[in-house]
């Protein structure tokens, strides 16, 4: 198996503080990788070294081979935890936008997924809730065909229905040839769409592994788990 | 609907194995799709490709290239299943019992007093 | 960069076209205003009332637009670095060059296209209120020069106020990145402006004295390279960047060459170190 991420003795810290903390890390092609935490832990500081838009302190990120740069970020789809779209922008100036700028972009895809969210072209971003924002830009997100999907939170604050949509919406794009690293804190809901799991505790790798091993060696649920770690 | 401490494909596993027996899917019937099936139960599809595959390893079900994946035509192994499906449920019952302290007489009896009193 | 330029217009078209409705509608007022005191010179009472004030009004609106111009201008750049714009706008696949690159050529193309509709609008309405004699005052006023002098003068002023816009857009986005790399805390923001004048009083200053140290100029006229001295013998003049000398009927627009071309480095130099900066030092 290659590794189409790997991730070397990596540190970030702000001022005194240590967001991460020497991680080191390698995740297999075609993998869905749930990196797990709750808020603080490093996750977010994490993908966005991967997506280029936060620099490592110490160590060293390689995505395909590369370093994080205009290569990285071409074949790297990335759903942020924010609303990242221009606020002028109808849904169909976003779609051609990604069009333009991203070769892998596959329109009518797009389209497709738009329909399934019941997400109008014709609809103004600003107008937009925090679920159907959410909903919209995984369907930017999903209608590359990347190489590696990054989503932050996905389904963090939508309500029960965007949820099982959007979870649908990655199941269903999924493919072999792509890897996908989703973080979140929602484990229960997610766990059952992780090949592998990595417990971020502190800014350090507590405990990384296959899901299914860890279920069968610990005798418990990813979720439990989870609980078990961070003492929720 | 995965509860059970167990590996989501053991559980998955169960799930085909108990339709199997309950007839809800015969011999020879296409399983669903490795896609249609993740989506229905929201699981990573990678997943379900290893329950397929343990299945077949199980001689429980065939691939045909191309095609998809079959429940098996062999009418004996899908009564050995039921077989040993029930074995399990009562193995597990009469050990649960026994640990309570239970004997084998007593068993046998709140058995034959339900048994009754449900028809 | 093409492709990133056009959403860039498109984004703020709305604003611009805004802020050159209000600059029209206030010149309108206030050429209204001359034209209504300039036909009854008798009675001048009404100049200083109500007129008076709607004159003040649109003179205090055209310098409100034009920094909210300059406050847009800086936010196009601002904005990616400190708000969540900036999560799609670094992460699409474009080299800090081209994303530096749009964002200064629409703002040199904004900045422009107020500058000329305000001006050709000026023309315009002058003559429907005034008639076509006011050209014929120009033309007579340009007549007196030399021949190929007003052009001249004309060249060397657009290349010199275009290198300082270029510069000035060039200077502002180098403040920021700079600012947003050495502190990260939004409410210390204002710095940029600290960085941004200290910046350009530092590059004018350098350019004035590279200006005087090689007081070579180019004319625009002959295209002859002259010293200071052969343009200005009186030493009525300050040597700097551009002249524009007129004594007499004699008028003629220079360039100082080398004061030009540290203008133009400095261009380069603050383009590359702030696409530097925003592609490798920048944490959202």
């Amino acid at each position: 198996m290659t590794n189409i991420i790997e991730i070397k003795g990596l540190s970030k810290t702000y001022f005194t503080k240590k967001a991460l903390n020497n991680v080191s890390l390698a995740i297999e092609k075609g993998k869905v990788v749930g990196i797990l935490g709750p808020n603080g832990s490093g996750k977010t500081t994490l993908i966005k070294i991967l997506t280029g838009i936060l620099r490592p302190t110490k160590g060293e990120v390689y995505i395909d081979g590369n370093k994080p740069g205009v290569i990285t970020k071409s074949i790297v789809s990335y759903l942020p935890d924010r609303n990242f779209l221009y606020d002028w922008m109808k849904i169909q100036d976003a779609i051609n936008f990604f069009k333009d700028f991203y070769q892998d972009f596959d329109e009518n895809k797009a389209y497709g997924l738009l329909e399934f969210m019941k997400l109008d072209r014709d609809m103004k971003i600003n107008s937009l809730s925090k679920g159907m924002k959410e909903k919209l830009n995984l369907t930017l997100v999903l209608s590359r065909n990347a190489k590696v999907y990054i989503l932050d939170e996905p389904i963090a604050g939508v309500d029960p229905v965007a949820r099982d949509q959007i979870l649908d919406a990655i199941i269903n794009n999924y493919n072999e040839e792509s890897t996908m690293l989703i973080t979140t804190h929602l484990v229960r809901d997610m766990e059952n769409i992780f090949d592998e799991v990595v417990f971020l505790k502190e800014g350090e790798v507590y405990l990384q592994g296959n899901a299914e091993v860890l279920r069968e060696e610990r005798n418990m649920k990813i979720d439990d788990l989870y609980k078990e770690i961070f003492g929720e | 609907m995965f509860n059970e401490n167990l590996p989501i494909y053991i559980q998955i596993m169960n799930l085909i194995k108990r339709r199997i027996v309950k007839g809800e899917i015969r011999r020879g019937d296409k399983l669903p799709s490795v896609r249609d099936l993740s989506t229905e139960l929201k699981v990573n599809p990678n997943t379900i490709q290893r329950s397929y595959h343990e299945l077949e390893r199980e001689n429980l079900v065939f691939t045909q290239r191309g095609m998809g994946t079959y429940v098996t035509e062999d009418e004996n192994i899908i009564k050995e299943l039921k077989q040993s499906m029930a074995s399990s449920l009562v193995n597990s019952f009469i050990q649960d019992m026994r640990s309570l302290g239970f004997d084998l007489e007593e068993i046998v009896s709140i058995i034959d007093e339900k048994m009754r009193e449900g028809k | 960069m093409g492709k990133y330029m056009k959403y860039e217009l498109k984004g703020s078209y709305k604003f611009i076209f805004g802020i050159i409705a209000v600059l029209l509608i206030a010149s309108t007022i206030i050429q209204y205003n001359i034209y209504m005191v300039s036909n009854r010179p008798h009675n001048m009472a009404e100049a200083t009332g109500f007129r008076a004030f709607t004159m003040l009004i649109s003179i205090l609106v055209i310098f409100g637009a034009f920094l909210a111009t300059f406050i847009h201008i800086v936010g196009l750049f601002r904005k990616e670095l400190y708000e969540d714009r900036g999560y799609l706008t670094f992460t699409l696949p474009l080299s800090g060059n081209k994303i530096l690159g749009a964002k200064i050529l629409v703002g040199a193309i904004w900045y422009v296209a107020i500058a000329i509709s305000a001006v050709l609008y000026n023309f315009l309405l002058a003559t429907i209120l005034f008639g076509t004699s006011w050209l014929n005052n120009v033309k007579g006023f340009l007549a007196m020069f030399e021949p190929g002098a007003v052009s001249s003068a004309f060249i060397s002023s657009t290349i010199v106020s275009l290198e300082s816009t270029f510069l000035t857009l060039v200077i502002i986005y180098l403040s920021i990145a700079l600012s947003k790399v050495s502190v990260k805390n939004k409410k210390i923001g204002g710095l940029w402006f600290v960085i941004f004048l200290v910046l350009s009083g530092l590059l004018n200053y350098l350019t004035l004295k590279i200006s005087e140290a090689f007081p070579y100029y180019l004319s625009f006229n002959n295209f002859k390279i002259l010293h200071y001295y052969d343009i200005a013998p009186f030493g009525t003049i300050f040597g700097g960047i551009s002249q524009v000398t007129a004594y007499g009927t004699h008028i003629m627009g220079y360039i100082n060459i080398i004061g030009n071309l540290s203008q133009i480095l400095f261009i380069v130099l603050g383009f590359l170190a702030t696409s530097y900066l925003i592609e490798n030092k920048v944490d959202l």
